[in-house]
């Protein structure tokens, strides 16, 4: 058994079409409304090669990408790390996994991911 | 030419794969999968298993294999850096191959399969545990 390698205080929960992303809630500076013919936004749900569509646009200091929902959860949660084999994926966004309901949520930094998604449209 | 060593001998698809027994952790029933998100389809997603979060790949896509059925099971093959799991439609059990044990190729993954050996279940495709899994790292 791997040991957790960090404990996180306060996620963003993401809703992605049928998936689910998370973001460290001290990587979040700002949430906003976002819909078809804004300002441009690297869109999360080309990640899992699903059309864009309205939904909240997720912002740190350096970027920021659009996902369909989000909630905010608070109770501490550990951080299963990054298995070997994807250390390198998502443009090395991910920071690792957390169990929710039985079920792994990736958790991903905010501007590597929106750095990622930008490249992955180009 | 035989290799003495067990290998553990599964199909994923229509193909039949040969991983060397003592990186055959198990053979698990899988949970629902979490896709990470931009992964390629061969990765069909991750599982936590006892603590640790499990890659889930499936040969018949990464080889470029008809795939034609869903299977819910994987074997768990362990390498130094860490475990993955590998759709298994069918898990033909432990034999002694006989060669040849060629690379399969010279690039991609062909060059971390080699054979085609034999089982007693057929013509089987090696696998090269540990550059199989560094092949992947690359890619995902």
């Amino acid at each position: 058994m791997t040991e957790p390698i960090d404990q996180l205080e306060g996620l963003v929960l993401c809703r992605v079409g049928d998936h689910r992303i998370a973001f460290p809630a001290s990587n979040v500076e700002q949430i906003s409304e976002w819909a078809l013919g804004d300002r441009p936004v690297p869109q999360a749900r080309a990640a899992f090669s699903l059309p864009p569509a309205n939904g909240r646009c997720v912002e740190d200091g350096l970027g920021g990408l659009v996902v369909d929902s989000l909630e905010i959860a608070s109770d501490p949660l550990p951080l299963l790390p990054v298995p070997a084999m994807l250390l390198g994926a998502v443009g090395g966004a991910l920071r690792g996994f957390v169990l929710l309901a039985d079920q792994l949520c990736p958790v991903l930094s905010v501007t590597e991911f929106a750095q990622y998604l930008g490249r992955s449209k180009a | 030419m035989a290799d003495s060593r067990g290998h553990l001998v599964f199909a994923c698809g229509e193909s039949l794969y040969a991983v060397p027994a003592e990186r055959a952790q198990e053979v698990v029933s899988l949970p629902p999968l979490t896709r990470v998100p931009g992964a390629p389809a061969h990765l069909l997603g991750v599982f936590a298993h006892r603590g640790e979060v499990i890659p889930v790949i499936d040969l018949a896509m990464l080889t470029g294999a008809k795939v034609d059925q869903v299977s819910k099971r994987a074997v768990l093959v362990r390498v130094a850096r860490g475990g993955l799991a590998l759709i298994a439609t069918r898990v033909a059990g432990v034999s002694v191959l006989t060669g040849p044990f060629d690379p399969l190729g010279a690039t991609g993954i062909q060059a971390h399969l080699s054979g085609p050996a034999t089982a007693p279940a057929g013509q089987v495709a090696v696998i090269e545990p540990e550059g199989f899994f560094e092949f992947l790292a690359r890619g995902a």
